[in-house]
């Protein structure tokens, strides 16, 4: 089913490249930048504090350690796939991240469910630390499906029948990469529960909205549910070790948002928590291209989500949100995980008083694990905003990328920069007559046609990749300068970016657009 | 049914001729067009017929020339040996006669150049393959003239230049406006046209018919023509041919030719030492159409240089290409086997810049259906000339390579010259600017010539200004003050890969210029008036000149040898006290100048020798060639261990007093002696007195080491002099105001000192030298040539075309040579030209006349210089002018500050 798979780089290699970065991001401390003043007693979360665009102009690129273009273009390409497709809407899409923090805190998957041409794509953006985008990767797609699969299948999940990785959905590049084994089983397990109550509750006219909906809150309940105190836990029954333990705290405290495209035929949903966004490339006749937003970000710049807020904390409007922050503190107003916002304040104080020692997970807050006039939590929800699509032949290509991509470039400019890429790919292809006995003026006219895409010609083949160059670097001075920042002041400077870009078949939508 | 017409014609052609193998003009139309069997997926596309009908002939034990190549040189070469006489020629081909390159040759027989010498060829070319058609032998001859285009104003100055020199020389072409470019081509979109020239007697053949009469009527002599067999390895005895092994056994030789093609790089590799052959292959492009009714078979050639492309009439259709400007080099680790009969994968993109160009020129080829895009790969040199002669490695190893795309046009004649270098030692013309001798080892460097050749394609159209260097592969041999002078705005000129500053320019960095790239003219070039400043500092104050590029050697022997060496190569005296120097010539066998160059004795058996930086190989190849097989004598090429400092003007005397503890005044240190000195701080400096332009001054060999710490100490002690940086055109326009020839630019292998009036400089007593008889025989019989300096009356400096060379030149009315160098006379506020004329009989050959000089001078000879089609009336001159000699008591000048 899966045409093609390649990875551009093998893991032996990613490993030589990773001491290529970590090497030169060492020596590039010993070069003097610039003042970071302001931002030094920065204590907020890295992936929280607002990064990107405003400070990008202020790099000073030639103080910076040179790299060579090849370095660069080892290091851009370093995670990126392609992966084409010949069933359904989907032609193939391309996929890859560039990491500012360390570890990197996106995460992203890829999956095929194997009844019918039903597609999931995720992009995950962790805060706090990158577990609980992990655990999202690891297990929202495993509950999206067991919602979205026939009684059968669920019926299997209940009954621990079935492989997860191999048979509940086909996981392209190999799929996930669990964290802990022993967190598996716990998942596995948490899920069954699911699908038991989801086998109750099963009609074969559910609302696919809704499907989805239940599956994202059903998570992120059992993110926190799985980590609250012994006595309360009702999963774990207290045999779990307290490593395990410390592992199940560590996700639920830190947090992340999720943006999952599920696409079935011609029918797409896009389901969003948080500040990533999805956007459909429509192409409106020859070069014109329109943006079409399909998610909304859930911060302080959205209106909507700011008036829900302090609708259901009514009298807390002077300390809810401050600085454009949940309690000054948080960007996105939705989430996964960050219990601190949700769980109640004894159960904060239960875990403050328990994890006192050095160096715990919740050691990074200091004295302010709990916020100040926490009065009504929660204060955070994992509900997404479902956005139904029917897939159009004009629809050429859905970019989901996290932040770290959206602050660097606007969506109009992605929707360009993948345009053209699609066009300049196509004279990558040595041009062959089409057919005998042309003309001159014939060719002539499909040459100059072609010469206009040469302008397009891009260095990656990989479309992510080729946005990510570009959301970076204008030019190989400034892609170098990016790509050696430190990691202490990286972040400072970009996000992680993670962007998927999802390729339809228009032939396919044509024939299958009810 | 269109297929089988043209194969019968083609089969019908080939019935008067019996080659080795099926006709080829047969083969070319199968394997290029035969029901399209060339799949665009594979790489190399494959020919139908894949071996020929060849004889079986053993391989000789023993032949007097072995020739490398069955194209269309190699085989021009074995036709014109035996028409010399020489029939005992063994010619091996790898694959089948022109497998390589010439079997895809567009064929055009065009006879309009740039020089007399490329013309002369050609022009035989053109009448041996007129005479060969008429005698019957089928080479697909047809007379039908050439029409070149002209999209601006100057490549129609280009035009009426080339009109001016082919007309003189007996070549008939006619200007043409848009208007009359329109009747004679009704097919061609002339509105945009600013003219063009008819050359009525051009025409075009078939490029493998010709190769193939050539080695039918060779083989007819005696020939003997192996297919099949690669050369392995060219054996030497102390660096002479002595065999060639090969596939098929060793054969005995005197004599190796390498016409190897695109190959010749390579076989150039088989011999220790290595002979260099810089040439590279380039994808190049042409498209056939089908037959088309309004295409008439005597439709001209048509050149639209302007538009990069070519076009002639191929079977009722239209066969046209062109020089892109930039081009796409292939092979560059070497052409793969057996590429016999193949093309290269269309790049049809690559392609679209000649097909736009080819549509707007020919609106009515729209509609034409393609019969097939042709990608040939054909090879190309570093200056975009052939590569001739016999090589400066090993001796009787010959060269005839790198056509450049005018390997049909030129092959007659190459073969023609090239059996006389090879029977006679030396061709009758001079073919210096072909000759594989000008070549260093930097120049066939891979990696080089592939960058060199994106550009070399292109300019076998791009219009060329005067002086215009390549854009690539440049900046590769600096001097130590390189940087002090691109700082201080110079402005670089190639030659034999060195950057010479031409002249200086400090505000051409500010207003973006390069500094090595410069935009020709072929009126008042841009630096004229930075070159009058540099030129009058020469006069009155002191500059500074980078000399370094000049080629130097040193030559040593432990007794006299080294003397009695240089007495029998220079037809100067040698024989001076150590501390002096001399110019002398080095003359060839018929008294010729093989070099000229000026000789310091630095000690008793020890001399250091300068000449022009072109002379690097050449030079060094006839020092060792002439050496003492005794081992008595060294030469060593010392080239790049010296760098060259000119310090020139009335003050530098003073300025070296300065800054050195010898006393330089000219009775301590004479001029035309020398001296090693201490400079600043450094030592063992050679001070030569002498500048090479005529004007007092030094010029300082200094240990390369310490040539910046010299440059900044005569410019920080210039300062109160009013001391500055000067390029090569003050010393170019102080020499040519003086009337003093330069090898390689006025004067050559073909003309003697008698000549040029330089006989005072021929030391005809008492020793014997290479080419003393011949110059006796002049002596007493009298010169055919003679150097002549001319000033151009009412020349408007300012508005009007210059000259640049290559102009020629009336007396009476009737052509009597050319402009050989021209430069502005800063002194004689006049337009200067030199060059040779001559006394021409009926027959076009130049008359001995004792009285040479009554002959110039005649009071009531009018003369007059044809400079792009104005005939500028010249007053001509065998002395240098007094006026000119002028020079300025330092003492009573102020220095004048910029």
């Amino acid at each position: 089913m899966l045409k093609c798979v390649r990875h551009y780089i093998s893991k032996k290699h990613k490993g030589q490249v990773d001491i290529l970065t970590e090497w030169i991001k060492t020596r590039s401390r010993t070069v003097r930048y610039f003042s970071v003043g302001s931002h030094s007693n920065e204590r907020s979360n890295p992936s929280i504090f607002t990064v990107g665009s405003r400070h990008y102009k202020g790099l000073d690129d030639s103080q910076s350690p040179r790299l060579t273009p090849h370095q660069v273009t080892t290091i851009l390409r370093l995670n990126e796939t392609s992966i084409e497709e010949n069933n359904g809407a989907i032609r193939g899409f391309e996929t890859n991240q560039l990491r500012s923090n360390n570890p990197i805190e996106d995460r992203r998957g890829e999956a095929k469910l194997p009844h019918g041409n039903k597609y999931l794509f995720g992009v995950y953006d962790g805060h706090a630390g990158c577990a609980c985008a992990q655990a999202l990767n690891e297990r929202l797609f495993n509950y999206l499906a067991v919602a979205l699969s026939p009684s059968e299948v669920v019926e299997r999940v209940k009954n621990g029948e079935i492989d997860l990785d191999k048979e509940l959905l086909h996981w392209y590049h190999g799929g996930v990469e669990y964290r802990h084994s022993e967190l598996r089983e716990l998942y596995a397990k948490s899920l069954r529960k699911f699908a038991r109550e989801n086998l109750t509750n099963f009609s074969d006219d559910q609302y696919v909205p809704d499907i989805l909906m239940q599956a994202f809150l059903r998570l992120d309940e059992d993110i926190g549910s799985e980590a609250l105190p012994v006595t309360t836990n009702t999963v774990l029954n207290g045999n779990t070790s307290s490593v395990l333990n410390t592992e199940l705290l560590t996700i639920a405290f830190a947090g992340a948002v999720a943006c999952v495209a599920y696409i079935d035929g011609t029918d797409m949903f896009v389901a969003n928590v948080g500040d990533c966004r999805a956007v459909l490339g429509v192409n409106k006749g020859a070069d014109n291209w329109e943006a079409k937003e399909l998610t909304q970000q859930h911060d302080a710049n959205n209106e909507s989500e700011v008036n829900r807020i302090l609708k259901q904390h009514p009298n807390e409007s002077n300390n809810v949100i401050k600085n454009g922050r949940l309690f000054g503190d948080l960007a996105p107003f939705r989430a996964f995980g960050d219990v601190r916002y949700k769980w109640h304040a004894k159960d904060l104080k239960h875990i403050m008083n328990t994890n006192r020692f050095p160096h715990s997970f919740i050691s990074v807050y200091g004295d302010k694990l709990l916020p100040n006039n926490y009065n009504t939590p929660p204060y955070l929800i994992a509900e997404p905003e479902i956005k139904y699509h029917q897939l159009s032949p004009k629809d050429k290509f859905l970019v989901l990328a996290s932040d770290g991509l959206w602050d660097m470039i606007s969506p109009e400019k992605v929707i360009q920069l993948v345009a053209g890429h699609m066009d300049g790919r196509q004279v990558l292809v040595n041009f062959d007559l089409p057919r005998e006995n042309m003309t001159l003026g014939a060719i002539n006219q499909l040459l100059t046609q072609r010469k206009k895409s040469f302008a397009n010609k891009t260095v990656d083949s990989n479309v992510a990749t080729h946005l990510i160059r570009n959301a970076i670097g204008q030019d190989h001075l400034q892609l170098s300068a990016q790509l050696t920042l430190p990691n202490s002041i990286s972040r400072f400077y970009r996000d992680d970016i993670t962007v998927t870009v999802v390729f339809f078949d228009s032939d396919y939508i044509m024939d299958n657009v009810t | 049914m269109e297929v089988r017409h043209i194969f019968r014609q083609c089969l019908n052609i080939h019935k008067k001729c019996v080659c080795p193998g099926l006709g080829s003009r047969r083969r070319f139309e199968e394997i290029l067009f035969n029901g399209r069997g060339l799949s665009a997926s594979r790489r190399y596309s494959t020919g139908t017929v894949t071996s020929l009908e060849r004889e079986a002939i053993p391989l000789p034990k023993e032949a007097r020339v072995v020739i490398c190549g069955g194209g269309i040189l190699g085989s021009s070469v074995a036709y014109h040996l035996t028409e010399r006489g020489w029939t005992d020629i063994v010619l091996l081909e790898q694959g089948s006669l022109t497998c390589g390159t010439t079997w895809h040759s567009a064929g055009m027989i065009g006879q309009l150049r740039a020089d007399t010498i490329e013309m002369e060829m050609v022009r035989y070319s053109r009448n041996l393959y007129k005479r060969l058609e008429e005698e019957g032998h089928g080479l697909g001859w047809k007379e039908c003239g050439s029409v070149n285009v002209a999209r601006t104003h100057d490549r129609m100055i280009d035009f009426r230049r080339k009109h001016a020199l082919a007309s003189a020389t007996g070549l008939e072409v006619h200007m043409l406006t848009p208007h009359e470019i329109k009747q004679m081509c009704p097919l061609l979109k002339s509105d945009d046209l600013e003219g063009g020239i008819w050359i009525p007697s051009d025409g075009a053949v078939t490029a493998p018919d010709v190769a193939m009469v050539f080695s039918k009527l060779a083989k007819d002599k005696g020939v003997k023509i192996l297919e099949g067999v690669t050369v392995e390895k060219i054996q030497l005895q102390n660096d002479v041919v002595k065999g060639v092994k090969t596939s098929a056994g060793t054969i005995n030789c005197e004599y190796f030719v390498n016409c190897a093609g695109q190959w010749a790089r390579e076989v150039g590799k088989r011999s220790v030492p290595k002979v260099r052959v810089p040439l590279h292959s380039c994808e190049h492009y042409y498209l056939v159409t089908k037959p088309l009714e309004k295409v008439d078979r005597m439709m001209p050639v048509i050149r639209d240089q302007d538009g990069y492309i070519y076009s002639r009439e191929w079977n009722g259709g239209i066969l046209a290409g062109g020089f892109e400007p930039v081009s796409k080099p292939v092979f560059h680790t070497g052409v793969p086997d057996k590429f016999e009969f193949q093309l290269l994968q269309e790049d049809w993109d690559h392609f679209q810049i000649l097909l736009e160009q080819i549509l707007h020129r020919f609106p009515f080829l729209e509609d034409a259906e393609i019969r097939q895009l042709i990608n040939g790969p054909e090879s190309f040199t570093p200056d975009s000339n052939w590569i001739l002669g016999e090589s400066a490695e090993v001796d009787n190893y010959y060269v005839a390579a790198g056509m450049n795309s005018r390997g049909i046009v030129g092959s007659g004649g190459i073969g023609k010259y090239l059996a006389e270098w090879i029977i006679d030692g030396e061709p009758s013309i001079d073919l210096w600017q072909y000759d594989v001798r000008r070549y260093v080892d930097h120049h066939n460097n891979r990696q080089f010539l592939q960058d060199r050749m994106r550009e070399v394609l292109g300019t076998q159209y791009s219009l060329r200004y005067p002086r215009e260097d390549y854009k690539t592969g440049r900046k590769l041999r600096t001097s130590p003050l390189h940087t002090r002078l691109e700082v201080a705005g110079a402005c670089f000129g190639e030659t034999m890969a060195y950057e010479r500053p031409m002249w200086f320019d400090p505000d051409k960095r500010e207003r973006g210029e390069d500094a090595y790239i410069h935009q020709g003219s072929f009126k008042k070039p841009d630096w004229f008036d930075i070159a009058q400043e540099e030129y009058m500092a020469c006069k009155e104050r002191v500059c500074l000149i980078d000399m370094s590029s000049f080629a130097k050697f040193e030559i040593k022997s432990s007794g006299e040898e080294a003397l009695d060496y240089l007495q029998y190569l220079c037809s100067n005296n040698i024989a001076l006290e150590s501390g002096s120097i001399i110019h002398t010539g080095m003359q060839n066998k018929l008294g010729g100048f093989e070099n000229d160059c000026s000789i310091a004795r630095i000690g008793k058996n020890f001399f250091f020798m300068i000449c022009p930086a072109t002379q690097q190989t050449r030079a060094l190849s006839w020092l060792q060639r002439n050496l003492p097989a005794d081992g008595s004598v060294q030469v060593r090429d010392v080239t790049s261990m010296y760098s060259g400092i000119n310090v020139i003007g009335p003050h530098a005397q003073q300025l070296l007093a300065d800054v050195t503890d010898v006393s330089t005044t000219k009775k301590d240190f004479n001029v035309m002696t020398c001296k090693i000195i201490d400079v600043g701080h450094a030592g063992g400096i050679t001070a030569m007195r002498l500048t090479h332009a005529g004007e007092d001054g030094f010029i300082l060999y200094i240990p390369s080491e310490y040539a910046l710490h010299v440059y900044d100490t005569l410019m920080n002690a210039g300062k109160d002099y009013g001391i500055r940086n000067a390029g090569y055109y003050a010393i170019r326009h102080l020499r040519i105001e003086k009337s003093f020839a330069y090898w390689g630019l006025d004067l050559d292998a073909h003309t003697t000192p008698l000549e040029c009036g330089r006989e005072f400089r021929v030391k005809f007593d008492g020793k014997d030298f290479i080419g003393k008889d011949a110059l006796i025989k002049q002596r007493k019989e009298g010169v055919s040539q003679k150097f002549v300096q001319f000033m151009l009356e009412n020349f408007d400096v300012d508005n009007d075309v210059w000259p640049w060379g290559e102009e020629p030149i009336f007396r009476n009315g009737q052509y009597v040579g050319k402009t050989s160098t021209c430069g502005y006379g800063f002194t004689l506020d006049r337009m200067i030209c030199l060059g040779f004329i001559s006394d021409f009989d009926e027959n076009g050959q130049p008359k001995v006349n004792p009285n040479m000089n009554d002959f110039v001078m005649d009071k009531n000879a009018v003369y007059e210089i044809d400079i792009a089609g104005i005939k500028y009336s010249a007053k001509p001159g065998i002395h240098t002018p007094k006026l000119a000699l002028s020079s300025v008591d330092p003492s009573l000048l102020a220095s004048l500050h910029r």
